[in-house]
Parts: C-alpha cells; sequence; structure tokens
C-alpha cells in the first residue's frame, strides 16, 4: 500500500498508464562534415512527424475536449512549422555541426530564457509551451514519438513522475479517473489541475513509478489518502462500491453550489476560500465560493529564485482580485520562517525556529521586503476588494508598527504618483495566546480577526506540529484551543466586527458547525470542502448549535469533545 | 512600405490565440510584414518571432508591409488588432 498527500478527492480503479520520467539521453558532440546534410534531413523528418502527431491531437482535443484547449495545439503547430524556427535549427546544425537533436535543444532553451525575460506574466508563462514542443522536436529527431495523453480508449489511471501543464490541458477526464505522481505538492500545478478537473489525485507519492508497472490493476483512494497495486477481488470491490457512494454524494452536492451556506433558521454563513496561487481562483469559484478568505503568498515567493519584484506581485493579487469580481480577497502578509525557508533570503538557522524570527518579526527585519509588498497591495487594491491580514502577531505594539510601514508605503507610492487605494481593510491572524488575550485590545486596532487553527493549536499547547514524536498531542479540538477561539470570536463579536477562521478546522464538517455555535460567521478552507460544508450548516439551526456549543465548551479533554461531537452528528 | 499603429486594447493582450489568428492572416499576403514595439521587431508571419515582443493591453503595435499587397495587408492586420477585446 502506498500513500503521498491526497489533493483531490474520489475513487478510481483502473489499469495504470505509466508515463516513463527518464530523460532522453542522446550525444551532443559535434559531428563529421558530411554528416551535416543527414542531421538536417533528421530535423526535418522531426518536424514532419511533429506535424502529423499535433494535427491528430488537436482535430481529438477539438472533437472531444473543446476548441479552447485545442487553441494550445494549433499554436504549437504553428510553431513547429515556423520558418524562423527550422531556419534558426538549421543553422545550428550547419554553423556548430552539432547533431540534430541537440541543435533544437539549443535554439528552444535560448527562446525559452529569452520569453522569460518577457515582463507580461502570461506572456511569459508560454514558455512552458515552447519548452513542450522543444521535447517533442528532439524526441522526434531521435526516431521517439512521445507518449500522448490525449487519446485512450479505456480508462486510466495516470502514473507519473510530474504532469507538465500541455499534458494536463488537454487530459480526457471521461478516461483519466485517476492521477498519482511522484512529485507534487498541495500546491502544484498537478495537484491543482486534478481538483480542477474533479479527476481523483494523491501527489508526492515517493518511488512510484518504480513500484507500478504499466498495466497494473490500480485502486486509488483519494478519500483515504491510499493506493493499493494490483488489489484482491474484495479490495476491488470495496473500492468500486465507495466510489459509486461518493459519485452520487457528489451529485448531490453539485445542487448546492449556488445556494447559500444558511443555517435552517436564517443565518448566514460565509464560505471563503484558502488559495495559494492565482490559478486556483477558477477552482474555487466553481466550488461555491464567495471570495478569497486566504490567499498564502509564500508560493509565489518561494518559485522563483529571488525575491519576487513589485510588479510581479501586483500582478499575482490583481488576478486573484479580477477572477474574485468584487468579492473579498484576504492576502496575508509573507509568513515565512518557522518551517518555511527561502533560500534568497539566507535566514540564519536558529535554535526554536517556531518562536523566532517568523512572520511579521521577519517582514519588520527586512523592511524592504516588507514595503514591497504593501505596494503591490495597495494597488492591488484599485481593482477589487482586497484585504490586508498580518501573520504571527503577539502584541498592539506590532499592529501599530505594521499601520506606520503601510502608511510609508502609502506616501511613497503617492509620491511616484501610481494608482493606489487609500485605504485597505486591516486584520490580524490570531495564532499565538498571547493574540488571544490581548483579542479585546488587537480588535479594537484592525477591522478583522482570522483564526488559524493550526498555529493556534502548537502554540496554545506547546506542541511543535513537525515532531512524530509529540504528534498525538497535536489535538485542535483540546478545549484549550477551543477556549481560546470563543475567547477571541467574543472579542470581535463586541465590537461588531468579523472574525474567520481558516485552517484545518474550518474544512473538516464537524468543527465547522461548532465553529458557527461558536459564533463564527465565515469560514475559509480548501476548496474542495466548500459543497460538504455547505451542505452541513444548510441542515442544522443556529440556534441548535449554539446550544451544542455550549455543552462542548463545558468538557473537560479532547476526547470527551469528539464524542460528543460525534453523538449529535455522527 | 505602408505603415500602422494600432494600441493594443484586448485585456490579455495578444496571447496564444489571438496571436496565433494574427499569424495567419499574415501568412495570407505576399508582402514581407515587420511588427515593432518598444524597438524591438519581429516579422508578422513568424508566431516563433513574435512570442519575443511585449504584446500586451496597452502597447503600441507598429505593423509595416512591403510587396504588392502593402496596403491591404496592413489594414486587414489593423482591423484585427482593434477587434480584439
Amino acid at each position: 500500500m502506498l500513500s503521498g498527500i491526497s489533493v483531490s478527492p474520489g475513487m478510481a480503479l483502473a489499469r495504470a498508464f505509466v508515463l516513463s520520467s527518464e530523460s532522453v539521453k542522446f550525444d551532443r558532440s559535434p559531428v563529421a562534415t558530411e554528416f551535416i546534410e543527414s542531421e538536417i534531413d533528421k530535423f526535418k523528418n522531426a518536424v514532419a512527424g511533429s506535424v502529423i502527431q499535433l494535427t491528430l491531437i488537436e482535430t481529438h482535443v477539438r472533437e472531444k475536449i473543446g476548441t479552447d484547449k485545442a487553441a494550445i495545439f494549433e499554436a504549437h503547430l504553428m510553431l513547429v512549422e515556423d520558418e524562423e524556427l527550422s531556419e534558426a535549427v538549421i543553422e545550428v546544425i550547419q554553423t556548430q555541426r552539432l547533431p540534430a537533436p541537440a541543435a533544437v535543444e539549443q535554439v528552444i532553451d535560448e527562446h525559452v530564457s529569452a520569453m522569460e525575460e518577457l515582463e507580461d506574466e502570461y506572456l511569459r508563462a508560454r514558455a512552458v509551451d515552447m519548452r513542450d514542443l522543444g521535447q517533442r522536436l528532439v524526441l522526434n529527431c531521435l526516431g521517439i514519438v512521445p507518449q500522448s495523453l490525449e487519446t485512450f480508449d479505456n480508462e486510466v489511471i495516470v502514473v507519473a513522475d510530474e504532469l507538465t501543464p500541455s499534458q494536463t490541458a488537454v487530459l480526457d477526464s471521461s478516461k483519466v479517473t485517476g492521477i498519482i505522481t511522484e512529485r507534487g505538492s498541495r500546491t502544484s500545478h498537478t495537484a491543482i489541475i486534478a481538483a480542477s478537473m474533479e479527476i481523483p489525485a494523491i501527489v508526492g507519492v515517493e518511488g512510484v513509478t518504480a513500484v507500478i508497472k504499466n498495466g497494473d490493476m490500480v485502486a486509488l483512494d483519494a478519500e483515504h489518502n491510499l493506493i493499493i497495486v494490483n488489489p484482491s477481488p474484495s479490495q476491488s470491490d470495496n473500492i468500486e462500491y465507495s466510489r459509486e457512494q461518493y459519485m452520487s454524494e457528489l451529485r448531490q452536492l453539485e445542487k448546492l453550489r449556488d445556494l447559500p451556506a444558511q443555517t435552517g433558521d436564517g443565518v448566514r454563513i460565509k464560505l471563503v476560500a484558502n488559495i495559494g496561487s492565482p490559478t486556483e481562483s477558477g477552482p474555487a469559484l466553481s466550488k461555491g465560493a464567495e471570495g478569497v478568505g486566504l490567499y498564502r503568498v509564500e508560493f509565489l515567493f518561494m518559485e522563483t529564485t529571488e525575491q519576487p519584484n513589485e510588479e510581479m506581485q501586483y500582478q499575482a493579487f490583481k488576478s486573484v482580485v479580477d477572477d474574485m469580481k468584487g468579492m473579498p480577497v484576504v492576502i496575508r502578509i509573507l509568513d515565512v520562517g518557522g518551517d518555511k525557508d527561502l533560500p534568497y533570503l539566507a535566514l540564519p538557522k536558529e535554535d526554536n525556529p517556531f518562536l523566532g524570527c517568523r512572520g511579521i518579526r521577519l517582514c519588520f527585519e527586512r523592511p524592504s521586503l516588507l514595503l514591497c509588498q504593501l505596494r503591490a497591495l495597495l494597488r492591488a487594491g484599485v481593482h477589487g476588494d482586497v484585504r490586508i491580514l498580518v501573520p504571527m502577531i503577539s502584541s498592539v505594539d506590532e499592529v501599530r508598527r505594521f499601520k506606520e510601514f503601510l502608511a510609508e508605503a502609502q506616501s511613497s507610492l503617492e509620491h511616484d504618483g501610481i494608482a493606489h487605494a487609500k485605504k485597505l481593510p486591516l486584520g490580524v491572524m490570531i495564532e499565538t495566546p498571547a493574540a488571544v488575550f490581548l483579542a479585546s485590545h488587537l480588535i479594537h486596532e484592525t477591522d478583522f480577526f482570522s483564526i488559524g487553527t493550526n498555529d493556534l493549536t502548537q502554540y496554545t499547547l506547546a506542541v511543535d506540529r513537525q515532531n512524530e514524536r509529540i504528534a498525538d498531542l497535536f489535538e485542535q479540538l483540546s478545549p484549550a484551543v477551543l477556549l481560546g477561539i470563543k475567547h477571541t470570536v467574543d472579542a470581535a463579536r463586541e465590537e461588531g466586527k468579523p472574525v474567520c477562521v481558516c485552517g484545518q478546522m474550518a474544512g473538516d464538517v464537524h468543527s465547522a458547525l461548532l465553529l458557527v455555535g461558536m459564533g463564527v460567521e465565515e469560514l475559509s478552507m480548501s476548496p474542495v470542502h466548500i459543497p460538504r460544508v455547505k451542505n452541513a450548516i444548510r441542515q442544522h439551526s443556529r440556534t441548535r448549535l449554539r446550544e451544542i456549543a455550549g455543552e462542548v465548551l463545558g468538557l473537560a479533554t479532547a476526547a470527551e469533545v469528539k464524542m460528543k461531537l460525534n453523538k449529535y452528528w455522527g | 512600405m505602408s505603415k500602422n499603429t494600432i494600441t493594443i486594447q484586448a485585456e490579455d493582450g495578444l496571447h496564444v490565440r489571438p496571436a496565433s489568428e494574427f499569424v495567419k492572416i499574415a501568412k495570407g499576403f505576399e508582402s514581407d510584414i515587420k511588427v515593432s514595439v518598444d524597438g524591438k521587431s519581429a516579422s508578422g508571419k513568424s508566431l516563433f518571432k513574435l512570442q519575443l515582443l511585449e504584446l500586451v493591453k496597452g502597447a503600441d503595435v507598429v505593423i509595416e508591409a512591403t510587396g504588392s499587397d502593402e496596403q491591404e495587408a496592413v489594414e486587414a492586420l489593423s482591423a484585427f488588432l482593434v477587434s480584439l477585446k
């Protein structure tokens, strides 16, 4: 049995289609002069072969998937036949006597580097297509026909090292019933696409491409993060049964998409999305998110080798704000340090990183890092409802200091004559016990709270989330954590200001109901959890939830809390 | 030689599909076609080269054509760029 990171729920039972991940090896040393002509011929044949393959793919995609996705391959076709490209490759073969695949590689690499220097994010992203195309030409030069994911006769589970954007763009979701990759994370491209196409997927499965062979029967259970290779008949039956159950539940939930998350007695709860990159706005909206409750910018900072500049940040923020069409977008200030490192910041090693220079503490230490973010945020604020969220607050002084930085960013934009929002709502993360105790002071200085339950649990219980020896002590439903949340919610409500809960608790049905009972009216979660949480909220009255929450808050242990919740909500 | 300058109004600039469409139209003419933005230029008949131009919203694009059908070429390509929303 294998497992990894379950990124898109559901189950599948099908034969494996293993995409070979080994990069092809070929000789790059110059050829003798008399072979130049034959290398040029190899290249021309590779072009001809690519044209045939791409034409087939393009037709298939246009008929089966849609003209939108087919446009990518139309562009590939036009590029592969482009005379300027051919001339460039042939020139390299002639002048440097490189073999055809090496010449293609060189021309494409140079072109991709030039594209990556473009300022516009969208145009820059097209470099991916160029790389894909280059790979196809190289393989064809070597007489290898690239594997294609567009045309399957039977249902398959795709197993790969990692999928490229163009591979996922054309995945035939009627045939590809599951995805398993060796690399990848919760925020990787494959994860996002799989979730948006609703293909069950588990990523980050170590060694999977070596374990699963082409044609193996594979049972994929992304609900329980489980992969069984060549399952027994009874294991197969189980998966089939759970899959049917799951599909019928999905069909029921689908009907709720455009209905409000409203309790039986008419209290409107706002369900918003946690996202890590602009590409996740689409999936969030399709699950019925009413805005973004937590945009984690760390991903934006991690996918580059140097600090993203103001323009890059602004473009990323703007793209989410545009997608949300006036709905709120809460953007959290960079929260690194602790377990998250950024090599280019050269952070010194700390003995207690979680109690060290992380979140806003680090931003204060690096004023230019903070000011650059604030300028980008204020600029994005012109395009919609942008709200700023400050992580790792443990004193009122920090909030005041943050406001000074915000004012400085504002006046510098004023000075430069750049369009920006004059005022953006400001909120703080409640994730330290200090912030809980200071809640009534903090809310006085700010516009909203966002409770990060994962870190609040870690800091309240003094349990390092990473330490496996004490993993069983990490308990979000500990009464200590619940009382902290209750205190925070009450402080915000007394001032009439909103409080949102993000973190794992918000996406868990039982915890979400409990939070609503405690007075929380906004929950931010991974989009995939929204339908289930909405369904649960619609089936309960807040009056009753409040009574249950009252009982739960009087309990002494996490075990008792869980027992109580199970008793009421099964 | 025939020449015209158009400011791109399309929100996403000249992304994949319109860029391919542009090249398709350009290839329909016999004239040589040059496209310039910000001092960088490329053949209007090569998507490969056009990819390196900053063809974004607000960019001023200069279209130049030289040949027997230069006037029609510039008109057709200008009309196409203007039509993009």
